[in-house]
């Protein structure tokens, strides 16, 4: 059934409807709705590639198995954005591939969350530390629970709207250009940590509670952490 | 044998990470994602080895 601008279906008792975003408005919240995944996963390439490349390199501060399971939760919450943005450019998403997105987006900051948040109680304690160099006040754990509430509410608040949301991907060459590299080193991130984490790790089964070596070739960074369990 | 689970877990959010990208097909994007997500989730059930000394 065709209402103005609409597309209404009826599935039982439920009613479907599918807005055609003909006001300059609706144009405007779809570009802004691709817009903001696109900046989700720039923000965790960004958040993924400073904890390896400034921490983990420059500072030699070796990631915990904490660590590197929250930079997977990052991942897998970014994987939400990467379908959304990857089959909006490729004129493939449709409104329940909008919320299923979403949907992983928040199942994977809701781990990631749970694992941030294991961290932080086990440096809760008055005088301890906690683990490596903290950032503005903060340890990278407590900002990794910022970004996995961050996510959740933004995918949250996108649902709310519904269908408004919806992206209008942008169709001159150069911006889609771009997207396709942010969606590239997305994957580029993913590669360049099992490339990381298999030199910390080695053949072992599982990497020890405090790394101070990368096993696969047994280097010690210098200066060595001193993490507290 | 490998045996790095890290490493393999990785390796295995690479490939729903070009599953996501590359199939259209919307249970073979989830089937993927749930399996990469309980693949960490009992990576840190592994890790999560004690009970903490705290009352909530």
């Amino acid at each position: 059934m065709a209402e103005t601008g609409k597309l209404t279906v009826f599935l039982g008792s439920t009613r479907i409807v599918v807005p055609e975003p003909s006001k300059p408005w609706h144009r405007l919240m779809g570009r802004l709705g691709f817009w903001a995944q696109v900046f989700f996963l720039v923000a965790y390439i960004g958040v993924l590639s400073t904890a390896m490349f400034y921490f983990q390199f420059a500072q030699a501060e070796m990631p915990c198995p904490l660590c590197i399971l929250q930079r997977m939760g990052m991942m897998l919450s970014s994987l939400g954005a990467l379908f959304i943005v990857s089959h909006s450019l490729k004129k493939t998403l449709t409104p329940s591939g909008f919320m299923t997105g979403l949907g992983m987006a928040i199942l994977g900051a809701m781990l990631g969350a749970a694992m941030s948040t294991r961290q932080i109680l086990l440096h809760i304690l008055p005088g301890d530390p906690g683990y490596g160099t903290a950032m503005l006040g903060l340890h990278l754990y407590t900002w990794a629970l910022i970004s996995f509430v961050v996510v959740m509410a933004f995918a949250g608040v996108l649902l709310t709207f519904g269908t408004e949301f919806l992206p209008i991907a942008p169709v001159s060459r150069w911006a889609r250009g771009i997207v396709w590299v942010v969606v590239v080193a997305f994957v580029a991130t993913i590669a360049i940590n099992l490339v990381v984490v298999f030199f910390e790790e080695g053949f072992n089964w599982f990497l020890p509670d405090n790394p101070t070596t990368y096993e696969l070739i047994g280097f010690t960074p210098t200066p060595a952490p001193t993490p507290t369990p | 044998m490998v045996s790095a689970v890290d490493t393999l877990i990785f390796g295995l959010l690479l490939a729903v990470a070009l599953v996501v990208i590359l199939v259209r097909t919307r249970w073979i994007v989830l089937t993927m994602f749930f399996v990469g997500f309980l693949a960490v989730g009992l990576l840190f059930a592994y890790h999560v080895t004690s009970v903490l000394d705290l009352s909530f």
